[in-house]
């Protein structure tokens, strides 16, 4: 592994792809680029493949799924990137910093996106992965799937940003056409790789270097949010970083509120004045706790003159001291409780029995209704069992 | 007169209803056409997935068609949601003549005053219900021809997210049908079960629906609260999958064949066996527990409907019962616990008063959408004898509001 002073170089990044939606978001990245990094589109479905402009592609799985894709079965995504983990593996040699572009739900996607991790890992790669969770529209069977696989990966990657589309969905207004939504998806998955890759590889004005990527990496137990905001115009800055900090993938700024670290990436032309990047940071200050880490970087980018683009990369906290099965529902929009004492830099701990965060620790007992909208009642709940909620301990 | 048959669509959060009426020239329904198809894409009453709703939709509706031989161009749709909510407003006027005899004008008047309730724009009215007139403080059925100074009427405003209604709407022109008007399917679910006699007596109706409950209450006579939750059956089965870990389909399952509301000493020890299924193992879940889980869940939403009914002060009204409907109304042990949470008898609402068709009425899940049928069949009716003397008549004797 390189010593983190070494400047990192485009040659020592890779962005792969796995899965059908992961290949399209990465390809797609490709067209976007100007000095684009490493692009490897990784899935089953050899024919899907073809039609890629830019990433170079990989077929796994050709023994069982004779290049046919896994039919959505996330058990054939995974026995195909074991069958052929020594192709994956030679994808990370050499390799500094990986990110991993995956949506979840699907079988390539949800199956072999952990073990794309772990061999990004294993070869020494700080490793982040991005996972589209699915719309809710797609059935209970791939968001189940998507639970499992986004656990499996929260425990192989460095960083989990995820992006849950159906957020992103109700943002853009339940009219948008399915083939929109997913491009739209597409998209911030993109930006998201972008806006990291581009802190990491630019001269900045304010470089984020890949130390303080370790460091976040290592406070963060959990998954990742992100979001992304554009501004134009003499009121830019401002626009951009509000845009970031309302969106629905960060619950409306909740999750800022109640981050233990967050990236703050600006990007603009050279135009981009210090007293906006300044008023970025103290905006992102004011929504988050005191004692949350920011970190921050900002770059220029000759093609961004006259724009800025603010992406927030938050770093959920550590939040379940109790079982998830007995916690009180928590007033919706409520208080956000005092933080429980920082844990030691430690690496952290991967067990499987981790606490989902995302406020997915109420998905879990909220069942099928983890995508619509909650029915409260005076404030508490009515979705999660009301078994949990009276803490009635049922026999299993 | 021949009169063309009505159209009922109830897209529900389970189930998508289509029943095609003919109304005989006494009022009578002969049910002639039902489609039902398993909803996809909507969740409490509300739509999730336009693209999925929509082919519920249009899959029901093609199958009343060929049922009832007849062609579809416009229906009626009962909305439902724990977005629907109710809220009384009195209207009250001076009355105008000079011998202070109140006149239809008066009548007319206070209609409209009680109407005009003061809503935020995201609400639409669905159902504006009189209630009940009070003369100089008493309470009168026609205040009609009665004298005093004060004229005064209580209405019942029932309203909808606005959003809520035109997606439905929006969802029915998508695939070329006109939507004649919008109910609450509580109301129209009361129509169906619901007897003069019982209205009169007092009755609470409660439609347990897959993903909604709805409610309405008659006292005296006339509507006297109404309301709707985001809270049904789906809930039961999501809180049995979390309790014992199984999936959805097996929950769903678990709960129509071996569920109860009320818990059983006698069944302390047994145990209920699940097949294996999508790489989960069978396993066994003990009768207790699963009756415990369904308990608490349907006590605390039946409390709920009791805690509005109280807000309106009419639990001592319902003196002829509860009644319960919709698909819920199937839970084994559901009226004990409701007779327990309210005190006094419950029974059963099948659709009553209808012909045809039997699947459609003789099923508490058929409620909603054959009570709509006569919903229409007024609604029609009314129009048909609208004179210009505002049909004042009708408003009086029917116990459904008139769309404002």
């Amino acid at each position: 592994m390189t010593s983190p002073e070494t400047p990192l170089t485009v040659g020592r990044i890779v962005v792969v792809g796995v899965g059908g939606g992961g290949c399209n978001a990465v390809d797609a990245m490709a067209a976007e680029w100007t000095n684009a990094p490493a692009l490897v589109a990784v899935n089953t479905d050899a024919q899907s493949l073809e039609g890629l402009r830019q990433a170079r592609p990989l077929v796994i799985g050709r023994k069982i799924t004779n290049g046919l894709g896994t039919g959505g079965d996330m058990d054939v995504g995974r026995l195909a990137a074991e069958d052929d983990n020594g192709p994956l593996r030679a994808l990370f040699t050499g390799i500094d910093l990986a990110f991993i572009v995956t949506t979840l739900g699907g079988g390539t996607g949800t199956g072999a996106a952990p073990l794309v991790a772990r061999a990004a890992q294993e070869a020494g790669a700080l490793t982040i992965a991005f996972a589209t969770l699915p719309f809710e529209f797609e059935g209970e069977h791939r968001l189940s799937q998507a639970r499992q696989g986004l656990a499996k990966l929260r425990d192989q990657a460095d960083i989990v940003v995820v992006v849950p589309n159906q957020d992103l969905f109700a943002a853009a207004g339940s009219n948008l056409p399915a083939e929109e939504a997913f491009r739209l998806a597409d998209y911030h998955l993109g930006m998201g790789v972008f806006a990291i890759w581009k802190l990491l590889v630019t001269r900045g004005v304010i470089n984020l270097d890949f130390a303080t990527l370790r460091q976040v990496a290592n406070c963060s137990d959990e998954a990742c949010l992100f979001s992304y905001g554009e501004g134009k115009g003499s009121d830019r800055a401002a626009d951009a970083v509000q845009t970031a900090l309302r969106s629905p993938l960060v619950g409306g700024g909740k999750a800022v509120a109640e981050a233990e670290a967050v990236i703050v990436s600006i990007l603009g032309g050279p135009d981009l004045a210090l007293r906006e990047i300044e008023s970025v940071m103290s905006t992102v200050r004011g929504a988050a706790r005191k004692n949350t880490n920011l970190f921050m970087g900002a770059a220029i980018d000759l093609a961004w003159a006259g724009a800025v683009a603010v992406t927030l990369v938050v770093s959920q906290r550590w939040t379940a001291e109790e079982p998830v099965a007995v916690a009180p529902a928590e007033p919706a929009g409520g208080k956000a409780a005092e933080p429980p004492p920082a844990k030691p830099g430690s690496r952290k701990k991967r067990t499987s029995a981790l606490q989902p965060s995302l406020g997915l620790e109420n998905s879990v007992a909220k069942g099928m209704f983890k995508d619509v909208e909650s029915t409260a009642i005076d404030g508490v709940d009515m979705d999660i069992p009301t078994f949990i909620r009276r803490r009635v301990v049922i026999e299993k | 007169m021949a009169v063309s048959p009505v159209v009922a669509v109830e897209i529900g959060t389970s189930k998508v209803v289509a029943l095609v009426g003919d109304v005989r020239e006494d009022g009578h329904i002969v049910i002639v056409g039902i489609g039902e198809q398993p909803s996809s894409g909507i969740r409490k009453g509300e739509v999730t997935d336009v693209n999925h709703a929509e082919a519920c939709v249009r899959a029901a509706l093609g199958a009343a068609e060929e049922t009832g031989q007849v062609t579809i161009h416009q229906v009626y749709l009962a909305l439902s949601g724990g977005h629907i909510e109710a809220t009384a407003n009195r209207g009250s006027i001076p009355v105008h003549s000079a011998n202070r005899v109140v006149t239809e004008d008066d009548v007319a008047e206070v209609t409209e005053l009680a109407r005009a309730v003061n809503l935020p724009a995201e609400r639409k009215i669905l159902h504006s219900i009189g209630q009940i007139f009070h003369v100089d403080g008493e309470r009168v059925g026609n205040p009609l021809g009665f004298e005093g100074a004060q004229l005064a009427l209580d209405m019942l405003i029932l309203h909808a997210k606005n959003t809520h209604v035109r997606t439905f709407v929006r969802l029915l022109r998508n695939i070329q049908q006109d939507v004649a008007d919008v109910a609450f399917s509580g109301l129209c679910s009361a129509l169906a079960v619901v007897t003069p006699e019982q209205k009169e007596g007092g009755v609470l109706v409660i439609d347990l629906g897959g993903g909604t409950t709805t409610y309405v209450a008659y006292a005296a006579g006339t509507l006297a609260a109404a309301g709707a939750l985001g809270l049904g059956g789906d809930h039961v089965t999501n809180d049995i999958a979390q309790a014992f870990n199984i999936p959805r389909s097996q929950a769903e399952r678990l709960k129509k064949e071996a569920g109860s509301a009320m818990t059983d000493d006698a069944a302390r020890t047994t145990r209920v066996s699940l097949p294996p299924e999508l790489g989960y193992p069978g396993r066994t879940v003990s009768m207790t527990a699963l009756h415990t889980v369904i308990h608490l869940r349907l006590g605390e939403l039946l409390n709920l409907v009791l805690r509005d009914i109280d807000r309106h002060g009419i639990r001592h009204q319902i003196s002829a019962g509860v009644i319960l409907t919709g698909g819920g109304a199937r839970m084994k042990g559901i009226r004990t616990l409701a007779e327990r949470t309210f005190g006094v008898p419950c029974a059963l609402g099948i659709p009553i008063g209808f012909t045809g068709q039997s699947q459609s009425y003789e099923n508490p899940e058929f409620s909603t959408a054959a009570g709509l049928l006569r919903y229409a069949a007024r609604n029609a009716a009314s129009q048909r004898r609208a004179s210009p003397l505002k049909g004042l008549t009708d408003m009086l004797k029917s116990a459904v509001g008139r769309k404002s």
